[in-house]
């Protein structure tokens, strides 16, 4: 297809260098510090699934028994990793799409240190027992405040930012740039309110805990996806008309998923059926969002072997299909029979946040850092490592958990059998996990050593910048 | 967490008389703020559909893909950064 005549005028080659540079303080320090808080998650979640194999670890210190260390785990890659390391990618792409420097950096420096100390407050209050008992909120009270509050400073440089644009069409993206900085602070706030008890604070518990991941995490990996996959083939997305109809319908139907985590508890059967609806209804957004990045992609496979963002966003979109559709089916009341309160649960969820959201993550790192650092990736292969470690890693770890989830939840549902023997069924596919999180942490260390070159200008220097690099 | 103390708006099911039982269902002031935000909210999006339509955000089906091409680095073209070209081989 060729490229419609524009407009532009020659300055047009500088200015993705100043728009560059406008962006290469704040979003180095969100991926610096996301980068550091992956590292400490991860430690925190390889000692927990280690738990499971050897319950006696580790069990006579305080700080390091399962109950919180699985919340630390939790909340250090969510509001560590994730979320730092999302809002950098999320800055960078929208200095770009609005083709304006980036605003308010004060702001922004101001944010990532708050948002740290927020999310070191918290994380070190669960490690110390002052954690709370609810899922995906944990932190006290004046960590989420200071979370609440450094993700309002970033909001507001990414609404300045775009208020600032240059361009008249707002490319995909950008809609869920903008959307997902306008939902979540309201969610965080709304939901961190000390004012739930009983049965409703379960339902807010929920309608937060998936809303974490519509309106603030699946916003971002999409928006990236949209941008690199097209970017790094030099193909316009297949169907634009089809990703507008897929952020609308997203819009209306995402938000209403959250109790469907709470099938089959005390809460309103009509709340829950609601959720269930919403739930099916998703796989609207997920075909169109499927349907494009696949008919981007074909034919251009072979980009894949010479890009490594777009190894990562390819693997990272393709897990959101899959995502996607095991969460309709997992939200339907005779597959919760059998699959709630297994590891099926925590297998879908790393099948979301990791092999999707992290794995594009890492992808938009790899294409944004040079170009802010001014630098290229020292060692390609071990950016191959990284890519194998994590996928292979991240892969095991879904296909072991599912399938352990399943045969777990039909043995847990056979009311003869002893529970004993339910835990011993499901001891081989815990050990596969920690096998996988082995892996996991091996490539989180590979990407750690290749960042922190980065940062430091340090390693072999490539011949040609990647702003420059064009692959044959 | 800190949890208030129990207030005057904790909804209690220690009454079996139903009507009681609505007639203690107060709605604390907070969750009827959240309510009407929600609807602002909605509202918001709603608002934000209408100005896409009318300011034919939703019109260049096409075109808009070609956006984050240009000159520069125009559509057709793949940008790195790239793997360097593999030897005769060289693994994945």
């Amino acid at each position: 297809m060729k490229a419609p005549p524009l407009e532009q005028s020659p300055e047009l080659v500088s200015l993705r260098r100043v728009l560059d540079e406008s962006a290469a303080v704040p979003v180095l320090l969100f991926f610096a510090t996301g980068v550091l808080w992956l590292l400490a998650g991860t430690v925190f979640g390889l000692l927990t699934s280690l738990k499971f194999d050897m319950p006696d670890w580790l069990a006579a210190i305080p700080a390091l028994t399962f109950g919180r260390l699985r919340p630390a785990h939790l909340n250090a890659v969510n509001y560590g990793w994730a979320s730092l390391a999302g809002a950098g990618c999320l800055l960078w792409l929208t200095s770009r799409l609005c083709m304006t420097p980036v605003r308010l950096r004060g702001g922004l420096i101001a944010s990532v240190i708050l948002w740290n100390l927020g999310v070191l407050y918290g994380t070190g209050a669960v490690l110390l027992g002052y954690g709370g008992s609810v899922e995906w909120l944990e932190y006290p009270l004046p960590a989420a405040a200071m979370i609440g509050a450094a993700f309002l400073l970033f909001a507001a440089s990414i609404l300045q930012t775009f208020r600032m644009r240059s361009v008249q069409h707002l490319y995909v993206s950008l809609w869920y740039t903008v959307a997902c900085v306008v939902w979540f602070p309201f969610l965080y706030v709304a939901a961190n309110l000390p004012i739930y008890s009983g049965v409703v604070h379960g339902a807010v518990n929920w309608w937060y805990g998936h809303n974490a991941l519509a309106v603030w995490f699946t916003p971002i990996g999409l928006a990236l996806a949209y941008y690199f996959i097209p970017k790094v083939i030099g193909r316009p997305i297949y169907s634009y008309y089809l990703s507008l109809l897929g952020f609308w319908s997203f819009a209306l139907f995402y938000n209403w998923n959250g109790i469907h985590h709470l099938v089959g508890g005390p809460v309103p059967n009509w709340l829950q059926t609601i959720s269930i609806i919403a739930s099916v209804l998703m796989v609207i957004p997920v075909m169109a969002v499927a349907v494009n990045h696949h008919l981007t992609t074909v034919g251009h496979f072979r980009h894949l072997r010479s890009s490594p963002t777009l190894r990562f966003t390819v693997f990272g979109a393709m897990c959101y299909t899959a995502v996607s559709f095991q969460g309709s089916l997992e939200s339907l009341r005779g597959m919760q029979e059998v699959v709630h309160f297994t590891h099926y649960t925590v297998g879908h969820a790393h099948l979301g946040v990791y092999a999707f959201l992290t794995m594009i993550l890492f992808g938009a790192m790899y294409y944004i850092t040079p170009r802010v650092a001014r630098w290229n990736w020292p060692h390609p292969g071990l950016i191959k490592l990284h890519f194998w470690l994590t996928a292979g890693g991240i892969s095991i770890y879904v296909i072991a958990m599912c399938t352990g989830g399943i045969l777990q939840g039909y043995a847990m549902n056979e009311s003869v059998r002893p529970f004993a023997q339910v835990i011993d069924l499901t001891r081989p596919w815990l050990i596969a996990r920690s096998a996988s999180g082995i892996l996991i942490t091996g490539g989180h260390l590979v990407f750690a050593y290749l960042f922190a070159q980065m940062l430091i200008h340090a390693g072999p220097r490539r011949e040609t910048a990647p702003w420059e690099e064009a692959a044959a | 967490m800190i949890l208030p103390p129990r207030s005057r708006y904790h909804f209690s099911y220690g009454h079996f008389d139903t009507e009681l039982r609505y007639r203690r269902m107060n709605v604390p002031p907070a969750t009827l703020l959240l309510v009407v935000l929600s609807i602002c909210g909605a509202a918001l999006a709603l608002a934000a559909f209408v100005w896409a339509v009318r300011t034919g955000q939703l019109d260049q089906t096409n075109a808009g893909g070609l956006v984050i091409f240009d000159d520069e680095e125009p559509a057709g073209t793949p940008s790195g950064p790239i793997f360097p070209k593999r030897k005769e081989g060289a693994g994945l």
